[in-house]
């Protein structure tokens, strides 16, 4: 049982490693993906789009 | 169909040409986005009390912590949509991992739909059940409850949240069962309503959340730290027994995460609307994507942790663990009534976007069964359509089953399905993400999109980002493995369940296809089209299109072939192969199987065309839309008429108003054709479709020539023609239409009254009725118009 525990532990803290050290590369991965993103919402189509009503422009 | 008989010459098989390519309308960035919001939208409902209750206070947060990182997951899938690889879930999966994890994949997805429609409905029912005790109470403080209705529930009336919630689940789930028996559509000008109406009261409630918080003040939650983390002994899971039930520090994290996840369950949605998003495919697709992930961070998020500051500490959490919204707004500052008023008005908008959300779970669940049975995956018995309504019911029963067997274990209680609900939503974006990482090395091909950051070392590109979203939810599915035990257990039997019968299918499939193949070889020549194009098939112009779906009623094929001359003119069979939104990501593709319906449908068109001495094409479509893919493909051939038989569910009148409204919504160019309803007798109704020269009675052409004559009389007129009289005619009703339509409409609906109603009513392109039909029997020789 305690062994257990330790192997329990040893696991966990390599869980909370990989899962803290994807947080902080997801994050980055958030930041430029969501400026990105944000400024393709702003900006308007060259080319012909859809209206909110399905119609081609 | 004699399987030992010799492999015909390729003249003398009949051609089939299979278009890979769905036939869609296509949809904006906001449509696609109010289709995603609705089913991710619903869990704002229920979340926030689920991880309350899981380990405290401090859930807000984490619930932030989720909604952010959505940020990231959802990057991952705009990535595995920008690229080209053929498939949905299991195919593109098997390409990435092979086929038994590409199996597993498909059953956790499945797991997170069947699970989708029992969370909402019985948060649903949750809500309305809530609020009827209310309303009840407060009637009750006014006095206004008679004392015989107290004797009967020795106290207060009130109803058994829980069994109120089954019970308006199971009515809700049975409901939609039928619909999608009859064959529902998802309609994106719905979820665009019910999105419009959800905006109002997410604004009305965050504001009036955040002047409740600067009038009477609040706190924040407790910090995410492992020291305000309270666990419960249900949420350690299998866990409790273990040392990381006392001292899990940085740990507990992680496991809060694991209870939070549920937040961003409906990410998948954007996979299936992907396709249907109008170009610029990729540039809508982002917009759509980042529109949701404000949406749902502010919504969910933020409407989560106003909620944890209004409501107050003493309050004890299962007085509203599954009514988070509904006691968020009684704990507004302003008058009882409006504060009822206002919980009312959530209630009502919760109903629409939670059963709308079963909904969804239905027809996606529908969506991804069929798509595997067409990939081999899963035996084409469950394909069979029904009878009368031409859907897959064999599928829509079985997941209308599992979650009416799921609703009545769940006995209405939301913690217990969320945590249910967990395992699938986080195991099928493990297997996605997995499936994307492993393909950034495997898949060469064109890629519009990829997540960031990446690092190239050596020449060799490094996908820091995709790795990083990869290594978050593996490590938080692999956790909710062990904190999660009802989770756990349902989902493994769940999908082994599920994967036993993928794998049993699929071997059965295997020596089904090579028969299949063969027999389709030996009377069939296969064309692979991407789209159909008529001089690529090889189709003369003015053709008929046939459109065909139950080799029982193939009487419109018969009426065409005794009134066409197949040598001056083509016939095409045209059969369209239904993909739900659940495979609206993917194409039909070389290998898919042909159901033995649809081998038994060929067989016998080919026979009737045979009997008749003539010769036909065929050809199979996969559609969302039937309509619509009758007529793009009308369209792409330039035929002069489409015939179908009657439909067992619409008049074809109806019939032809739905062509119509497809006929709109296609892409130019197109053209106009005449669309014929074959009736047993046979009777013939035919229909314009697209604009057309109207039909003039005789008394009408009599007017134009009388008014005509009768100006032509005066002076100055020697130039004016028939036209001219029509014209000014048409311009001056165009007036008095802006003007005054209410009347212009008053006088057009005596017309339609007249003796133009006494026909039956045939519909335009527009949905106008035309004024009488074309042909009101089948003519002796028809020749394509």
């Amino acid at each position: 049982m305690k062994l257990m525990d330790q192997v329990l532990q040893i696991v966990a803290r390599v869980f909370v490693f990989l899962f803290l050290a994807g947080v902080i590369g997801s994050m980055i991965v958030v930041i430029i993906s969501f400026v990105e993103d944000l400024e393709l919402l702003v900006e308007s189509d060259d080319e012909p789009s859809v209206d909110a009503a399905g119609t081609r422009a | 169909m004699s399987s030992g008989s010799q492999i015909l010459s390729p003249s003398n098989r009949v051609r089939i040409v299979v278009a890979s390519s769905v036939a869609l309308t296509f949809i904006s960035f906001w449509r696609a986005a109010a289709i995603v919001l609705n089913d991710l939208g619903s869990s704002a409902y229920y979340v926030g009390g689920i991880a309350e209750d899981a380990f405290g206070r401090s859930a807000p947060w984490f619930i932030l912590g989720v909604m952010l990182f959505s940020f990231a997951v959802r990057a991952v899938y705009v990535e595995s949509c920008s690229m080209f690889v053929r498939g949905g879930v299991y195919r593109v999966v098997k390409e990435a991992l092979g086929g038994t994890l590409a199996k597993l994949s498909v059953s956790a997805l499945m797991f997170d739909y069947i699970l989708t429609g029992p969370i909402s409905g019985v948060s649903a029912g949750q809500y309305i059940a809530g609020l009827v005790n209310e309303l009840i109470s407060k009637a009750d403080a006014h006095g206004w409850v008679p004392p015989r209705m107290h004797a009967l529930f020795h106290g207060t009336p009130h109803l058994n949240v829980n069994a109120a919630a089954v019970v308006i689940c199971l009515a809700v789930t049975l409901y939609y069962w039928w619909e999608n028996i009859k064959g529902i559509e998802e309609s994106s000008d719905k979820a665009l309503r019910v999105m419009q109406i959800t905006t109002v009261m997410v604004v009305l409630l965050l504001g009036w959340a955040v002047v409740t918080v600067m009038k009477i003040g609040a706190d924040l939650p407790p910090w995410p730290t492992p020291a305000n983390l309270h666990f419960s002994e249900t949420s350690l899971g299998f866990l409790k027994h273990t040392s990381l039930a006392h001292t899990f520090g940085l740990f507990g994290i992680l496991m809060a995460f694991g209870h939070s996840v549920l937040a961003m369950s409906g990410e998948e949605t954007l996979a299936q609307v992907n396709r249907e998003i109008a170009h610029p495919k990729l540039k809508n697709l982002k917009r759509a994507a980042i529109i949701v992930a404000i949406y749902s961070f502010l919504f969910t998020g933020i409407g989560t942790l106003l909620a944890v500051m209004i409501i107050p500490q003493r309050v004890p959490i299962v007085n509203y663990e599954n009514n988070l919204l509904a006691e968020l707004v009684m704990w507004f500052s302003g008058p009882l009534l409006l504060r009822l008023l206002f919980r009312t008005f959530v209630v009502v908008v919760g109903f629409l976007i939670l059963s709308g959300a079963i909904n969804t779970s239905i027809i996606g669940s529908n969506g991804v069964l069929n798509r595997v049975s067409e990939d081999g995956v899963l035996t084409d018995w469950f394909r069979k359509p029904q009878k009368k309504y031409g859907t897959s019911y064999r599928i829509v029963n079985l997941v209308v089953g599992l979650q009416v067997i799921t609703i009545l274990l769940s006995r209405g209680d939301v913690n217990v399905l969320g945590e249910a609900y967990a395992f699938g939503v986080i195991w099928s974006f493990t297997f996605n993400s997995l499936a994307m990482l492993v393909l950034r090395f495997k898949y060469k091909g064109e890629r519009g999109w990829k997540v960031p950051p990446n690092l190239q070392i050596f020449g060799k590109e490094i996908p820091l980002g995709l790795l990083s979203v990869f290594m978050v939810l593996l490590t938080t599915a692999l956790v909710n493995l062990a904190t999660k035990e009802v989770a756990t257990v349902s989902g493994i039997i769940f999908s082994a369940a599920f994967f036993g019968i993928f794998t049993i299918s699929e071997r059965v499939n295997t020596r089904k296809f090579k028969h299949v193949e063969k027999e389709m070889k030996e009377h069939f020549q296969l064309l692979h089209e991407e789209r159909i194009e008529r001089e690529a098939v090889g189709i003369r112009p003015d053709c008929t299109i046939v459109t065909v779906r139950d080799y029982n009623t193939l009487l419109q094929l018969r009426w065409v072939l005794q009134h066409t001359d197949t040598a001056e003119y083509d016939v095409v069979v045209l059969a369209a192969r239904l993909t739900g939104p659940g495979s609206g990501e993917v194409d039909l593709s070389t290998e898919q199987i042909f159901s033995d319906h649809e081998q038994t449908l060929f067989t016998k068109c080919v026979s009737i065309a045979e009997s008749y001495g003539k010769h036909i094409s065929l050809m199979v479509v996969p559609a969302r839309d039937v309509f619509s893919a009758i007529v793009q493909t009308a369209n792409s051939l330039g035929a002069a008429r489409v015939v179908a038989g009657l439909s067992t569910k619409m008049t074809s009148e109806e019939q032809a108003f739905r062509m119509g409204q497809a006929w709109e919504a296609a892409p130019p160019p197109k053209h106009q054709f005449v669309f014929q309803v074959v009736k047993p007798g046979p009777e013939v109704q035919s229909f314009r479709i697209g604009p057309h020269n109207p039909d003039l009675t005789t008394e009408d052409v009599m007017l134009v020539h009388r008014l005509w004559l009768d100006a032509r009389r005066q002076a100055g007129t020697e130039d004016l023609h028939h036209h001219d009289i029509v014209t000014l005619a048409l311009t001056r009703l165009a007036s008095d239409y802006s003007r005054d339509r209410q009347s212009v409409l008053k006088e057009l609906r005596g017309t339609a009254d007249g003796p133009i109603g006494k026909t039956p009513a045939r519909v335009g392109p527009s949905g106008t009725p035309l004024p009488k039909p074309i042909t009101a029997t089948p003519p002796t020789e028809p020749k394509p118009q």
